[in-house]
C-alpha cells in the first residue's frame, strides 16, 4: 500500500453536534484502486465522517488532503469537482427520466453551434451509453428509471459519478437493498472501478462482504478510530471486538422484576422482503429487548405488531387470546402502546401542545355522554404524567415543537402512559436525548415493567440492550437470528449473530445454547 | 431549573399571542368600520345597510367554516360555489315543479333533502380523499363542473322563480323584526335571519371544536396525520366528517341564497369557493393545516364584507374592489406568516445584488 499513490488523505478529523462528540481526530487514507471498508457499529461516526468528505457537513477541525494537496471542501459542489462521489442508500435519480439523462443532469451535452439551447439527445445517450458499458453494467442508456432494478439503479448512480470523473467514490451500504446476484454484480463493477485506479469507500455492517471485497479496514467506534488493518490481518473475531469494545459502564440497570404469565405471544410474522417469520414470547414485568443492525426488519417487526404497517402472515395472541390488529386503534383496543423511532414525525404533533398530545389517545375516556370532553379530567390527566415522567414545561399549553429532544419524548411516553397499557413498544426509546432524560426513561421502563407491563425495547445502543433487557431477540436480515437470556448475552456476541456470521455453539463463551 | 426556564417561558408567550391571533383580525375590523364610518357615518350604520353586510357574512362565513374544517386537515373544497347553485336549483325544483311524476312537496321536506344531499356529497369527496387518495382539489373540482353542470341541465338554463310571498322567502329575506312580529325593531330587529343561522352553525362548529375528541382529533390529524393514525385516531373518518361537515354548509347557503334571490338559479355562487377559502385564509387559516378557527373564518367573512360594503358606499369602482381585496388577503397572509416567525430576509436579497 505505501508504494502506491495516496488520493485521499483525512488527517485529525473532528466533528461535533450539540451534546455529541460524533468524531474525534480521525485520520483516514485511501490509495488508488484501493477498496477501504469502513466498519463500525450504528452511530460510530461513519456518515459523518463520509459527510464531511462529501461537503455535507463541514469539519471543526482536522486537515485533507488530495493527491497530497490539502483542500478545504466548502460544499456538495465543490467536493464534486475535487472527483469525490458519494452514492447514498436512498438513491438521488429522477424516476421520470432516462439513464442517460439522470446521468448527464444538469450538465447535459448541447447542441454544436446555434442550437446550444437544445440538449443533444443523441450524444448524451451515446456518452452515457459508453460509461455504463465501461463498468459492465447491462442497461440501455434510454430507458426510463423508473423501470429498473433496485441493482441498475445504484449502477446508473455509479455512472453518474464517473461522469463528473470522481475518483473516489464513497459507497453507503450499498448492499443493503440488494438480492444474491446483484451483489455479485456489483462487487465485478467495484472491481472494475479498481482497476480503473478509482478509490472506492464501502460502508457496510455486512462482515462478509468486507472479507470479500475489501482491500483494507477502518474500525469506528463512538467517533473514534479504533483500528486500521489490511485485510490478511484481519478476522471476523478481531473487527468485531474492536467495534463493540465499549463499556457498559454505568448506564441504568434494570430492577428485579416479577416475571410473570406470557402476556405477548406473537407467531409467524410475516411482511414478504421484509420480515420473514418472526415468533417470540414477551411476558409480564419482562423487557424484551430488539437488537440487530439497521434494516434487519426490527422497527418494521413492532411497527406491525401494533397494526402500523399490514402484515402478510403472523398470529397475535394477547394473556393467550387470538386478537386481530389492523390499525393502531386496534392495537390500543388490545392495550398495547408504541413509542416510535421517529419522535416528530410519528411520536408527537408537534404544532399542538403537551396536554393535547399526551391526551390524544385516550380522549375517549374523558368524556361525558362520549360528546362532552372534560376539559378538567384532561388537565388532570395530563399534570398527572407530566409529574410522574418529570417533563419539564412552563404550562401544559405549551407546543411540543419547543421542547428538548428529552422532554418531547417523555411526552410521547407520557401520552402512552396516560392510557394504562399492558404492552408497550418502544423503538429506539433514548435515542438523541441527553444523559439525564436516558437515565430517567430507563428507571421509568424499569419501575413499568415492576408493575407488570411487558416491554418490547427496540435499540441500537448494545449498552442499553445488554442494560435493560431481560431477554434479547437478536434479528438479522427480516429473521430471528438469537433470543438470547441477559447472563449469556454479551456485546460479542450479539454483534455475531447481528452481522450474520456463523455462531458455533461452542463460540458461544461454553454457555449452554437455550434459544 | 434556571436553564430549562428560560427555554420554556418564550413559546408560552408565542403560545399566548397565538391563542388570541383572532384579536389581530377583529382590531382590523374595528379600524376599518370606523373608516367607512368617518367617511360615510349617514349611510353606512344604517340597519339597512349594515343587514345587508350581515347577509354578506352570513353567506360566506357559513362557506369559510366548512372549508376552515377543511383546511385544518390540509385539504380544500373548490366545489362549494358550484354546490350553491346546486342545491338552491334542486331545492326551488322540488318544491315548484316536483321530481318527475312526484308532486311537489311543502319547504320543510325540500330543505331537509337538499341538506342531506349536500352531506352526502361531502361524504362523496371525503370517500375519495381517505380510500382513494385523490387529491381533495382534484376530487372537489370534479364536483364543481359537475355540480354546476347538473343544475342548469336541471333548469335548462332558465331560474326556477317563486311568486312572491312564498313563505321559503322568509328564509333569507326576512329579518327577526319579520319573525318575531316586531312592528319596527331597529338594529336588532334588522338582523338578517341567516346572520342568526350562520351564528347559531359557528357556535355549534365552535363547540365541536374545541369541547368534543372529535375537534381534538381534527387538529391532531391536521398536525401530523401519521403521528395522528398512531395514536390511534381514525383518521379517515375524521376527514370525511370535515368534508361532509363542508358539504353540508354548502348545501344551507345554497338554500338561503335561493331564498333570498326569490330563485334557484344555475348561475349563482360563482367563484364563491375561492372567497370562502379567502375569508377563512384571511382569518388566520393555515394553508399548510393544523391551524385555523370558527371565528376567524367570521372575522375573516367579516372583514371582506365590510370592505366590500364600505366601497360600494363611497362609490369605488368594482374594478378596483377586487384588486384592493386581493391586496388584503395577499396581505393579511404575509402578515401572518411573519407573526408566526416567517423570513423576510429572502426580500434583502432581491433588492441588494448590486452585481
Amino acid at each position: 500500500m505505501k508504494e502506491q499513490h495516496l488520493i485521499l488523505r483525512m488527517e485529525g478529523v473532528s466533528k461535533a453536534f450539540p451534546g455529541v462528540q460524533a468524531l474525534s481526530n480521525v485520520d483516514l487514507e485511501l490509495a488508488a484502486g484501493e477498496v477501504l471498508a469502513l466498519v463500525g457499529e450504528n452511530g460510530a461516526g461513519k456518515s459523518t465522517l463520509m459527510k464531511i468528505l462529501s461537503g455535507a457537513y463541514h469539519k471543526d477541525t482536522g486537515r485533507i488532503f488530495i493527491d497530497g494537496r490539502e483542500v478545504e471542501i466548502i460544499g456538495p459542489r465543490h467536493a464534486q469537482q475535487l472527483g469525490i462521489a458519494i452514492i447514498y442508500q436512498e438513491f438521488n435519480l429522477a424516476p421520470n427520466l432516462s439513464a442517460a439523462a439522470n446521468i448527464f443532469m444538469a450538465r447535459e451535452p448541447r447542441r454544436p453551434g446555434p442550437g446550444r439551447l437544445f440538449v443533444d439527445r443523441r450524444r448524451m445517450e451515446r456518452e452515457a451509453q459508453a460509461i455504463l458499458d465501461r463498468i459492465g453494467a447491462r442497461i440501455s442508456a434510454s430507458t426510463l428509471v423508473r423501470d429498473l432494478s433496485v441493482a441498475e439503479r445504484q449502477m446508473v448512480e455509479i455512472a453518474k459519478a464517473l461522469a463528473v470523473d470522481a475518483r473516489i467514490i464513497i459507497m453507503d451500504e450499498p448492499t443493503s437493498a440488494l438480492g444474491e446476484d446483484e451483489v455479485e454484480k456489483l462487487f465485478e463493477v467495484i472491481q472494475t472501478l479498481k482497476q480503473q485506479g478509482i478509490g472506492v469507500i464501502f460502508i457496510t455492517h455486512r462482515l462478509e462482504e468486507v472479507f470479500r471485497i475489501a482491500d483494507r479496514i477502518i474500525v469506528l467506534r463512538d467517533g473514534v478510530r479504533v483500528g486500521s488493518m489490511s485485510i490478511q490481518e484481519a478476522t471476523p473475531e478481531k473487527v468485531i471486538r474492536l467495534m463493540v469494545g465499549r463499556e457498559v459502564g454505568d448506564l441504568f440497570q434494570k430492577q428485579k422484576a416479577e416475571i410473570g404469565p406470557p402476556l405477548l405471544e406473537v407467531r409467524g410474522l410475516t411482511r414478504r422482503g421484509v420480515v420473514e417469520n418472526v415468533s417470540f414470547t414477551l411476558r409480564r414485568g419482562e423487557i424484551l429487548g430488539f437488537a440487530g443492525l439497521v434494516g434487519a426488519g426490527r422497527t418494521e417487526t413492532v411497527r406491525m405488531i401494533f397494526g402500523a404497517d399490514p402484515k402478510d402472515a403472523g398470529e397475535i395472541f394477547v394473556e393467550g387470546q387470538p386478537v386481530t390488529i389492523e390499525s393502531p386503534r386496534d392495537a390500543l383496543a388490545a392495550g398495547i402502546g408504541f413509542v416510535p423511532e421517529d419522535r416528530s414525525n410519528h411520536g408527537l404533533i408537534l404544532p399542538l401542545s403537551v396536554l393535547e398530545n399526551i391526551v390524544l389517545p385516550s380522549l375517549d375516556r374523558h368524556t361525558r355522554l362520549k360528546v362532552w370532553l372534560d376539559r378538567m379530567g384532561l388537565v388532570k390527566t395530563a399534570q398527572e404524567f407530566v409529574h410522574k415522567l418529570n417533563i419539564r414545561i412552563a404550562q401544559l399549553q405549551q407546543k411540543v415543537m419547543f421542547l428538548s429532544g428529552g422532554n418531547q419524548q417523555k411526552t410521547v411516553v407520557a401520552k402512552w402512559l396516560a392510557l394504562r397499557p399492558r404492552i408497550l413498544i418502544m423503538d429506539e426509546p433514548t435515542r438523541g436525548i441527553d444523559v439525564g432524560a436516558k437515565a430517567e426513561i430507563h428507571a421509568l421502563m424499569s419501575r413499568l415493567a415492576q408493575e407488570g407491563v411487558g416491554i418490547i425495547m427496540v435499540s441500537s445502543e448494545l449498552p442499553e440492550i445488554l442494560g435493560m433487557s431481560d431477554r434479547i431477540l437478536v434479528m438479522c436480515e427480516g429473521r430471528v437470528a438469537a433470543i438470547l437470556d441477559r447472563e449469556e448475552a454479551t456485546q460479542e456476541l450479539i454483534m455475531a449473530y447481528a452481522s450474520g456470521e456463523q455462531v458455533q455453539e461452542a463460540a458461544r463463551f461454553s454457555v449452554p445454547a437455550t434459544s | 431549573m434556571t436553564k430549562t426556564d428560560s427555554r420554556t417561558a418564550r413559546p408560552s408567550f408565542l403560545t399566548r399571542v397565538g391563542r388570541f391571533r383572532e384579536i389581530n383580525v377583529l382590531v382590523a375590523l374595528i379600524l376599518l368600520g370606523l373608516y367607512f364610518y368617518w367617511r360615510r357615518p349617514d349611510i353606512f350604520v344604517k340597519p339597512a345597510n349594515l343587514a345587508v353586510i350581515m347577509r354578506f357574512i352570513a353567506t360566506f362565513g357559513m362557506l369559510a367554516i366548512g372549508e376552515v374544517l377543511v383546511i385544518i386537515t390540509r385539504g380544500i373544497d373548490l366545489s362549494v360555489g358550484s354546490m350553491l347553485a346546486f342545491t338552491g336549483v334542486i331545492t326551488a325544483w322540488m318544491m315548484l315543479k316536483g321530481v318527475g311524476s312526484i308532486p311537489p312537496i311543502g319547504v320543510l321536506p325540500a330543505i331537509l333533502i337538499t341538506l342531506v344531499i349536500g352531506t352526502l356529497v361531502g361524504m362523496w369527496h371525503g370517500m375519495f380523499v381517505t380510500k382513494l387518495k385523490i387529491p381533495p382539489f382534484i376530487i372537489t373540482l370534479g364536483t364543481y363542473l359537475m355540480a354546476r353542470g347538473l343544475a342548469a341541465n336541471i333548469t335548462r338554463g332558465y331560474p326556477q322563480v317563486f311568486d312572491s310571498g312564498h313563505p321559503f322567502l322568509i328564509l333569507g329575506q326576512g329579518d327577526l323584526a319579520r319573525l318575531l312580529g316586531w312592528e319596527s325593531g331597529g338594529l336588532i330587529g334588522a338582523i338578517p335571519i341567516s346572520f342568526v343561522i350562520l351564528i347559531l352553525i359557528a357556535i355549534v362548529v365552535h363547540i365541536i371544536l374545541n369541547h368534543t375528541p372529535l375537534g381534538y382529533r381534527i387538529y391532531a390529524v391536521g398536525g401530523n396525520i401519521e403521528a395522528a393514525r398512531l395514536s390511534g385516531v381514525n383518521v379517515d373518518r375524521v376527514r370525511i366528517f370535515c368534508y361532509a361537515t363542508s358539504g353540508f354548509l354548502a348545501a344551507l347557503t345554497g338554500v338561503i341564497l335561493a331564498s333570498r334571490l326569490g330563485q334557484g338559479t344555475p348561475v349563482v355562487g360563482s367563484a364563491y369557493e375561492l372567497w370562502a377559502i379567502a375569508a377563512a385564509v384571511i382569518g388566520g387559516t393555515s394553508l399548510m393545516g393544523g391551524e385555523g378557527t370558527v371565528l376567524g373564518a367570521i372575522l375573516g367573512a367579516a372583514i371582506m364584507g365590510v370592505m366590500q360594503n364600505g366601497m360600494v358606499v363611497l362609490n369605488i369602482s368594482s374594478y378596483i374592489q377586487d384588486v384592493i381585496l386581493g391586496m388584503v388577503l395577499v396581505i393579511a397572509v404575509v402578515y401572518d406568516t411573519l407573526r408566526r416567525g416567517g423570513d423576510l430576509s429572502f426580500l434583502k436579497h432581491w433588492f441588494s445584488r448590486p452585481s
